[in-house]
């Protein structure tokens, strides 16, 4: 029994126990960095993490302290605490109900195994293993992060594990050495420590700048599948009525502005297109998103000259009590479709509207869900911030060919209302549109050609002037102002497309808001309320068209993806703006062109300056000057010699000096040199060429043979 | 006679010397530089190790005259100096020159001699002539004096005062060589005793000449300083009651020059006065009272002041 | 060979970094790209961070001689002679007469040395001249390793252990009538003229003092105080048995660098021969510096001995000693008899000095040759027989 308990004692000993002091408090560092992350992004609470970073702090003394010991008590007690751990877990994975939640449970076990292993790190492939587990939790924290905050404790990370790595290699080259060797320099400890610092501080910029570089290039594609849907539950949800309950804006009262506390006054039953007013910057909800969309709010379908109208009828709440909710199908659109996932955080007060990239398949809300006539969804109450909620939706996918080639048909009769044109609209715009599409063979070609020339033709202004009391506001809109914001731009054109007969509803709802690369979320903004239409194709159903901004939105599919370009194309309109007389285009060819000349100049010089030359060795100035150049030489000989503690002492003479010297190496001929250096020295006439030449030549090589000299005698006398 | 023939005749007799004295080349050197420096030997050492024999293969190799004294309590100063004496036949006092007239003179033993005998050697040496009766008769030219002395121990003897060995440019004891270690063996080619077959090789005139180059060659400043510090030293020295004089520094100087041109250079070298400052000045110094009797203590001291005295060699020039 | 060559851990976080990559376009967190971003930068730091240890100009400082199995300061410098500051390294010395010494050496910046003095034992009797010093490094993370290998000379003569020798039975000139055999020869090297003897058969010819002769009427010579001392040969030979350093074949090396030195403290003049693959090492009339220089480079080869012994007797002649150093197994082993009635009927002294191979088995049961014969095969005549086995003090089993 004793030798069975012997070798497990000896098959748990340490071979190489780490010793540095440094190494473990860096990484303990780096660990306490990752649970300080997630505290931040409010994966776990302060006093949990308060909790574990005093254990971890325990956990990597006792490990330190109990290098050498073989731990297999230690080791037992941390398997049991292993098994609590996994068995707590498990007992909160329970208590969650969306795959997306696992994340904060998992998290919160990861922490917690980091503090159990924390106890057993005897050797440096621990403290390697503790390192890249402090970067999963690094990346659990990063997952979750929806603000910036992030960033500050990233930072702090990313230079502790860059002294943990170097730390790290430092061991392991260290590794069976017996002694350390010291730069002598006379330029004292400060500066070498000054040195020292300099350097840390062109190692973190360097790799800095190479994680910016690479951070801006590489691509971020969007998701191309999604293994998990990215949503989770929130709060929200007061039972009320079906109409759109605005918090901005009461039901039923006539809006002064368009915006109201960062509400929109589109997002109503009633849209009114006199009304004028600027939208705020505030950030209303933030969208985590498999790729971005406009996110269709409320479908109105009924004009009456001045406004539109959204249905008024009591939603009809859909069948199932759980989420997830399904999307009638008879409201769906068919033909090509790309899934786009999304959830949305509510930063301010939303309507009681569940906003959806396109067309809802399937919603993920806590409360109960009612749709409209016309398909638009419409939860119990308003959405209070902080709630969370996910839909999966899709979007048309057809391309424009597709959508040309498909044949004409007639729309079904219940779309007759998204034909509907009030009398208030004169016959010119009908006219009008008639003109415009005279040429397009297709009804997406009639779409584009009436989107085009209200984009070519018309100025965007927030504050254009009002219709009169009336005018038909569309019709004053296209003849009279010819200048509008984006509710005008929709109402002229779902106007026109309906005296087209193609039948086209206005919808309200967001833009996609833009993406904050570090979050990945995309934020959106009161201003980024918009108004859009959607115009119906046989057989594939709804497909959006945004008439106020022709063109695609300025960032182009490059720009989506690497951030470089998104910069780039940032700049290049800032820089038009500030500059007139330049497109963005070409602003933005002329950075690029710039980027890749630094790039190339770089490299070049970098090239250049690759080979390092050799320094030239510094020849010591000798001591004392004058004599002959026997004598300088002899001299440099001395201080040679006495560089190895072999000096001359003053009592020597030249001749016992050499002697000496030359006594073990194999080369004892210094004739030429004491009779040179005697004749310079001593006597009356001066050597001759030849044999200055041969003596500095034979001190040389004497002086060679001295540097392979003994400096310590064995002790045997020899 | 140029350096180079000075320097090869100076060779020539200490080879020549070394046929019969083998193994002891630093003695034998010692008294060549005493010889060609013009000053006059004194050898010390115990019975046997050829002292004799070296101031007999000198005197061979050098074409002149040779007189050995064996220096006893009874000898007379005349007996050295020679004196006058009445000639029968001519009714007049002539005056028989005594062993001192020669080129190398051989004083053996000269502790054992009374003082008076010795002082009449040290005048001759000093006078390089001897007066006699008021008459001065000059000794020949060169004159090379090996005085020997047996070591202290030995009793009824009358020791050199220090003081008066200021006479001999060189003092040396001859030793066992057991110190060398040399395996030249030169293999006696003759069938008698080497010395009967030594041959001369110069003359008076060659030994004068040799002097005389001796004389010129050259001493740098440096050199010179060097040479004086060590002499000025042993005034100063705490262990010493009586330094060197003056003329020991000009005597330490021939020698070193000497000693240059049996090495063929035609200057002088720190090296040289560094090897000679002891058989040069060790027997000119007086140790204290105290350290008399202590046999070595001034060769010791001289030595301690050799080691404390800086070499000029690379100093700033 | 200097390689810049990414590590496992290089690649073990490129996919890490991938990973993240992976993680972050499918959870589509933004944070997660700069993570990926952030890791995939150290890597690409790392290759960007090339180290030029080519700069780097190693010098040693090794005693040029010492014994083996002492202690001695080795010293190493690296001199930075380059335009950038030269890495954390790793520095092995390869150089083999010292055990492989492994050092950490810390950043240098341009024009800056370092120096390091170390303890180190020779554990090998030889001589060793260059050896390589290996240079690693991996700043700053350890992602690229990158190694340069320089050859740094220096020559380092391990001479072997010696005893001093309290006698030795080295055949004495006797310049007394009787025929004693001292056990110290006269250290006097003088030049004096001794006077005559009578004659003894080996004196040579030319020593003859004719006039006396004649006189006496018998052969009379001049005897010098310095006679022709007593030559020393030995000889080395033989098969290794057991491990260096602790094997017979060193031992036999201790053995003759005693001898050697004791015979020249006594005034000896000493020869040594041993073989090599190709014909004879001869070494004549040595210091004790060139003994040991001699036997440090000796290595063990078996062959007879005879053909030595004939090379040794020509210098030797009469009245000379020969010390055979040889195992007790082998060619030379057997070539021992006739090698000592050969060197006795030259007039020498033959001493045998053997090695007990038997004592550097582990099993005397696997002996395979008869040692008790050999041992007695080597002691024929009056040959003084110094037995050494393994583990004993040799100034013992010699003196």
């Amino acid at each position: 029994m004793p030798g069975v308990m012997q070798s497990v004692r000896d098959a748990n000993r340490t071979r190489q126990p780490e010793d540095s002091v440094a190494l473990r408090a860096v990484v303990l560092a780096t660990v306490v960095m990752g649970a300080l992350a997630l505290a931040v992004v409010q994966a776990i609470a302060i006093t949990s993490f308060v909790t574990v970073v005093v254990m971890l702090c325990v956990a990597y003394y006792v490990s330190y302290k109990r290098r050498r010991d073989d731990n297999w008590v230690i080791k037992i007690g941390l398997t049991v605490f292993a098994l609590l751990a996994m068995l707590n877990f498990l007992r909160q994975l329970s208590n969650v109900a969306t795959l997306d939640e696992v994340r904060f449970p998992l998290a919160d076990l990861f922490l917690w195994v980091q503090v159990i292993h924390g106890f057993d790190l005897p050797a440096r492939k621990d403290l390697n293993f503790s390192l890249g587990s402090s970067l999963t939790l690094m990346a659990a924290a990063g997952s979750i992060s929806q603000d910036l905050w992030y960033g500050g404790v990233l930072l702090i990370y990313f230079a502790l594990a860059i002294v943990a790595l170097a730390l790290l290699h430092r061991s392991e080259i260290s590794e069976g050495a017996t002694a350390s060797m010291t730069p002598q320099s006379n330029r004292g400890r400060a500066d070498a420590k000054r040195a020292l610092n300099r350097d840390f501080l062109k190692v973190v910029g360097v790799t800095t700048a190479a994680a910016v570089v690479l951070f801006l290039v590489i691509p971020q594609p969007h998701a191309v599948r999604t293994f998990a849907l990215p949503f989770s539950f929130g709060g929200g949800g007061i039972g009320g009525s079906g109409a759109v309950t605005n918090p901005g804006f009461a039901s039923g009262t006539s809006p002064s502005t368009r915006a109201s506390d960062a509400a929109y006054y589109g997002f109503n039953n009633r849209m009114d297109l006199s009304v004028r007013g600027e939208l705020s910057d505030e950030v209303v909800m933030r969208v985590r998103a498999s790729a971005p969309a406009f996110y269709r709010g409320i479908i109105f379908d009924n004009y009456d000259g001045r406004a539109w109208y959204a249905p008024d009828e009591e939603p009809v709440p859909l069948g199932e009590s759980d989420p997830p909710y399904g999307y009638p199908l008879e409201h769906r659109s068919l033909g090509p479709r790309s899934i786009v996932t999304q959830t949305f955080y509510v930063e301010r007060e939303q309507p009681n509207v569940v906003f959806s990239g396109g067309q809802p398949d399937s919603v993920w809300i806590d409360g109960t869900l009612s749709v409209d006539e016309n398909g638009g969804l419409r939860t119990g109450g308003t959405l209070s911030p902080e709630s969370v909620y996910s839909v999966v939706s899709s979007r048309g996918a057809a391309t424009p060919d597709q959508l040309r080639s498909l044949p004409e048909e007639e729309a079904p009769p219940k779309f007759d209302k998204y034909l509907q044109i009030p009398d208030s609209v004169p016959p010119r715009v009908h006219d009008l549109a008639e003109r415009l599409t005279r040429d397009a063979p297709t009804r997406y070609d009639k779409i584009k050609a009436i989107e085009e020339w209200l984009a070519d033709n018309f100025r965007y202004n927030t504050d254009s002037p009002v219709p009169p009391v009336g005018r038909d506001a569309v019709d004053y809109f296209l003849f009279d102002s010819e200048v509008g914001f984006c509710e005008q731009f929709a109402a002229a054109t779902a106007i026109m497309l309906r005296s087209l007969g193609i039948p086209t509803r206005v919808i309200t709802g967001y833009t996609p808001g833009t993406r904050n690369p570090f979050t990945g979320y995309y934020e959106i903004k009161n201003s980024d309320a918009h108004a859009w239409v959607e115009a119906w194709f046989p057989r594939y159903g709804w497909y959006e068209f945004d008439p106020t901004f022709a063109v695609p939105p300025a960032e182009t599919e490059l720009a989506e993806t690497v951030p470089l370009a998104r910069a780039i194309e940032f700049l290049s309109d800032k820089i038009s703006v500030a500059i007139p007389g330049l497109s963005p285009e070409t602003i933005r060819y002329v950075l690029y062109f710039a980027i890749v000349a630094v790039v190339v100049a770089g490299i070049w010089l970098g090239r250049r300056r690759r080979t390092p030359r050799l320094a030239p060795v510094p020849v010591a100035a000798p001591v004392g000057r004058g004599g002959g150049p026997v004598t300088r030489a002899f001299r440099r000989f001395e201080q040679t010699l006495a560089g190895y503690g072999r000096g001359r002492s003053p009592n020597e003479t030249a001749a016992e000096l050499l002697r000496r010297a030359t006594f073990r190496s194999p080369r004892k001929d210094f004739s030429k040199a004491l009779s040179a250096f005697e004749k310079e020295r001593y006597g009356l006439e001066e050597p001759t060429q030849e044999e200055v030449r041969a003596a500095i030549a034979e001190l040389e090589r004497l002086m060679d043979d001295a540097a392979g000299a003994p400096r310590v005698t064995s002790s045997r006398g020899t | 006679m140029d350096r180079a023939a000075a320097t090869q005749a100076a060779r020539l007799l200490i080879d020549n010397v070394e046929n019969v004295i083998r193994g002891k080349r630093r003695s034998v050197e010692a008294a060549a530089t005493a010889l060609f420096a013009g000053g006059h030997l004194l050898l010390e050492d115990v019975p046997g190790v050829g002292k004799t024999m070296l101031a007999r293969a000198i005197a061979r190799s050098v074409r002149g005259s040779f007189k050995r004294i064996q220096a006893t309590p009874d000898l007379l100063p005349s007996d050295v100096t020679g004196s006058n004496v009445y000639n029968q036949a001519t009714q007049r006092f002539e005056f028989l020159p005594g062993p001192v007239f020669a080129h190398v003179v051989l004083v053996d033993e000269i502790n054992r001699t009374t003082p008076r005998t010795q002082s009449a050697l040290f005048e001759a040496m000093d006078e390089n002539a001897v007066t006699v009766d008021g008459t001065r008769h000059p000794l020949p030219d060169p004159l090379f004096l090996i005085a020997t002395q047996n070591p202290l121990e030995h009793h009824g003897t009358y020791p050199l005062p220090e003081g008066q060995l200021d006479r001999f440019a060189i003092a040396m004891d001859m030793g066992y060589a057991g110190a060398a270690i040399e395996h030249e063996i030169v293999r006696a080619q003759l069938e008698s005793h080497p010395i009967e077959e030594l041959e001369s090789v110069l003359d008076p005139e060659e030994v004068l000449g040799v002097r005389k180059v001796v004389r010129s060659t050259h001493v740098s400043d440096a050199v010179l300083d060097y040479a004086l510090k060590l002499t000025i030293a042993t005034r100063t020295h705490e262990d010493l009651a009586l330094g060197a004089s003056p003329r020991a520094s000009i005597i330490l100087v021939r020698c070193a020059q000497a000693r240059a041109l049996l090495d063929g250079r035609e200057f002088v070298t720190p090296d040289d006065i560094k090897t000679l400052a002891v058989p040069a000045l060790a027997h000119r110094v007086l140790p204290n009272a105290g350290l008399r009797l202590e046999p070595g203590r001034a060769t010791k001291t001289v030595r301690e002041i050799v080691d404390k005295t800086p070499v000029p060699v690379t100093d700033p020039v | 060979m200097k390689r810049f060559v990414p590590t496992r851990r290089a690649f073990i976080v490129a996919g890490i970094g991938v990973m993240l990559f992976m993680a972050a376009s499918t959870a589509q967190a933004g944070w997660l790209f700069v993570l990926a971003a952030s890791v995939l930068g150290l890597v690409a730091t790392s290759l960007l961070w090339r180290h030029n240890l080519g700069a780097a100009a190693i010098e040693r400082r090794a005693p040029r001689r010492t014994c083996a199995g002492d202690p001695v300061a080795v010293g190493l410098t690296i001199h930075n002679r380059g335009r950038r500051t030269l890495p954390l390294m790793r520095v092995e010395d390869h150089f083999a007469a010292f055990e492989p010494t492994v050092v950490t050496a810390e950043r240098l910046r341009p024009g800056e040395r370092s120096e390091i003095e170390l303890v180190k034992t020779a554990h090998r009797r030889g001589v060793f001249t260059s050896g390589a010093v290996l240079l690693t490094s991996g700043a700053p993370f350890g992602f690229m390793r990158s190694r340069k290998a320089i050859e740094v000379p220096g020559e380092t003569t391990v001479v072997p252990h010696w005893a001093d020798l309290g006698s030795f039975p080295i055949l004495e000139p006797s310049s007394f009538p009787a025929d004693v055999l001292h056990e110290r020869a006269r250290t006097g090297a003088g030049q004096e003229y001794l006077g005559v003897r009578e004659y003894r058969p080996g004196d040579p010819q030319r020593a003859v003092h004719w006039r006396s002769t004649a006189r006496v009427g018998e052969l009379v010579v001049r005897e010098f105080e310095e006679e022709v001392q007593s030559r020393v040969t030995l000889i080395l030979a033989g098969k290794d048995v057991g491990d260096p350093p602790d094997s017979a074949f060193e031992m036999l090396v201790s053995a003759a660098a005693s001898i050697g030195i004791y015979a020249l403290n006594t005034g000896h003049p000493v020869d040594l021969l041993r073989p090599l693959p190709e014909g004879v090492a001869h070494l004549g009339d040595p210091d004790r510096y060139d003994i040991l220089d001699w036997l440090a480079a000796a290595e063990p080869i078996d062959s007879p001995v005879t053909p030595l012994v004939s090379q040794a007797l020509a210098r030797v002649g009469r009245r000379g000693t020969v010390v055979v150093l040889i195992p007790t197994l082998g060619e030379a082993a057997r070539d021992a008899e006739d090698a000592v009635r050969m060197i006795q009927a030259a007039g020498s002294r033959a001493i045998v000095v053997a090695a007990r191979a038997s004592s550097w088995y582990d099993d005397v049961r696997f002996l395979d040759f008869d040692e008790g014969s050999s041992l007695q095969a080597m002691s024929v005549g009056r040959t003084a027989v110094r037995v050494v086995s393994r583990g004993e003090d040799l100034a013992e089993c010699l003196g």
